[in-house]
């Protein structure tokens, strides 16, 4: 695959690698003044005000001199996936605040009551994505096809319970990092779908869950907060994509990449879970990277990049 | 002498022009070209469209009068680099799935001194805004033409991806010779 123009490359760098340092500043700056008991909070944090950064920034960058790349506040005329900010932000914020009804929840809780805690917590994020997924598809579309809507809240919702599954179990970084990859793989998705502005959100989301991944793997500290920005984004980003622009790219490359946190589901099984630690990372790894290197394949074969 | 005057009478009703009918001419790809430009520093993209339909109608042969309605199917469009073409029929510009079709109604025609100035409303991107530009039009027992250029400013319709990097106005051409 070709490297875009230099200029190109440093614009990129601009707008994507100094946001994902100040999100990184931010994680740090919270685990070093809170401890690393503050990691979900800083995690979700660093990985808003990242992507905030460089939506913001991409009006300097001559994108829209007037308006962030995804307006924060949707217009009456808002296309889907211009609910997509509002969308992170909504199940950011949901995530924390049942981490915290857990906690309290483990404090005053019986043992045997352990799937009390699970339902106070996976109840109200279900509730969130099947509220936030009717924002993110067109009522166009929804009536043509009744089940992308559930199809796609059964997706996120999924997505959140694998990634938050590993995450808490002492990967925090390590998930970061996987969400970093899917939305790096997911960018380069749409340039070969000839979407300039969806490779930029994937981007800048990618870049800010790098930062996160950095910080909370040197810190060993909990990043699964960072999770829900991933989960509101990245299904809903891939179907607009397949939706609302036409390319010769195959819809199985847009599944691959939209579905691929998934793959980490059987890691939430305890006997996988406990195997050697080496063996678990490497195999997580390489299966969240393998549908993403089968995509961007997929997309070579059949699309150009703009610059080749 | 009343024969006379029915004689002169009959004479008057003949000799009297008999009143023009509305002259309809079919708007089709083939007869009218619409091509646009769009600008950015160091360069320049050429494209336009080629499924075009709708009509020219001229009431009474008074030019004035003109009416046009087009439609213009925003997926035929073209441009001067396939990738590129690809880029502006994805929601960054024209977003042709979710907005197949354009189309243009004139609401003015008004003669000037080089011809006349044609006040209509484009709709693009599902948005309706008046624009006005300078023509030269005629039509004749059976062929219309029409030659215009003018600019518009892409944003008023929403199209605002690469403000800064991109000119806002693109000039637009429109080419019609139609038989009636």
């Amino acid at each position: 695959m070709p490297l875009p123009p230099l200029e190109d490359l440093l614009l990129v760098l601009e707008y994507v690698a100094l946001p994902a340092a100040g999100g990184a500043a931010l994680v740090a700056a919270a685990l070093l003044l809170l401890g690393r008991r503050a990691g979900a909070a800083a995690a979700a944090a660093g990985v808003a005000f990242g992507f905030a950064w460089a939506n913001h920034s991409a009006r300097h960058l001559g994108w829209d001199a007037e308006s962030p790349l995804l307006p924060w506040t949707p217009g009456d005329d808002a296309k889907p996936w211009h609910h997509l900010p509002r969308a992170a932000f909504v199940l950011l914020a949901v995530g924390l605040l049942t981490r915290w009804v857990d906690l309290v929840a483990g404090h005053y809780l019986p043992e045997r009551r352990w799937w009390v805690a699970n339902v106070l917590v996976w109840v109200p994020r279900a509730a969130a994505v099947g509220v936030v997924s009717n924002w993110l598809v067109s009522e166009k579309t929804a009536g043509e096809v009744w089940w992308l809507v559930p199809a796609l809240a059964a997706a996120m919702l999924l997505e959140w319970v694998a990634l938050d599954g590993v995450a808490r179990a002492g990967a925090g970084g390590q998930v970061a990092a996987y969400q970093s990859a899917v939305f790096v793989a997911a960018s380069v998705l749409m340039l070969y779908h000839h979407w300039a502005s969806a490779s930029h959100v994937a981007l800048m989301l990618g870049g800010a869950m790098f930062g996160v991944a950095v910080v909370a793997g040197l810190a060993k500290a909990d990043a699964s907060g960072a999770v829900p920005a991933g989960v509101g984004v990245l299904p809903a980003l891939l179907l607009a994509a397949h939706v609302s622009q036409d390319s010769n790219i195959p819809q199985a490359a847009f599944w691959l990449v939209a579905l691929a946190p998934l793959v980490l589901l059987p890691f939430l099984v305890p006997a996988v879970a406990r195997r050697d630690r080496w063996f678990v990372r490497l195999a997580r790894a390489v299966l969240v990277l393998a549908p993403l290197v089968a995509a961007l394949a997929l997309a070579a074969r059949h699309e150009q990049l703009a610059f080749e | 002498m009343a024969r006379t005057l029915i004689a002169l009478a009959a004479a008057a009703l003949l000799a009297a022009p008999a009143p023009a009918a509305d002259a309809k001419y079919p708007l089709t790809g083939e007869n009218t070209t619409i091509t646009f430009t769009g600008f950015k520093p160091g360069g320049k993209h050429d494209g336009g469209f080629k499924t075009v339909t709708g009509s020219a109608v001229v009431p009474d042969g008074d030019l004035a009068k003109l009416k046009i309605e087009v439609e213009i199917d925003c997926t035929s469009l073209f441009s001067d680099d396939p990738k590129l073409t690809s880029h502006l029929k994805s929601p960054d510009f024209f977003g042709v799935k979710d907005n197949p079709k354009a189309t243009f109604k004139t609401t003015k025609v008004e003669k000037t001194d080089k011809g006349y100035t044609i006040t209509g409303d484009l709709t693009l991107l599902g948005k309706t805004k008046a624009v006005s530009f300078p023509a030269t039009v005629s039509a004749t027992a059976d062929t219309f033409t029409l030659a215009a250029d003018t600019k518009i400013d892409r944003t008023q319709w929403g199209m605002t991806y690469g403000k800064g990097k991109i000119d806002d106005e693109v000039a637009l051409k429109l080419a019609v010779t139609a038989k009636k």
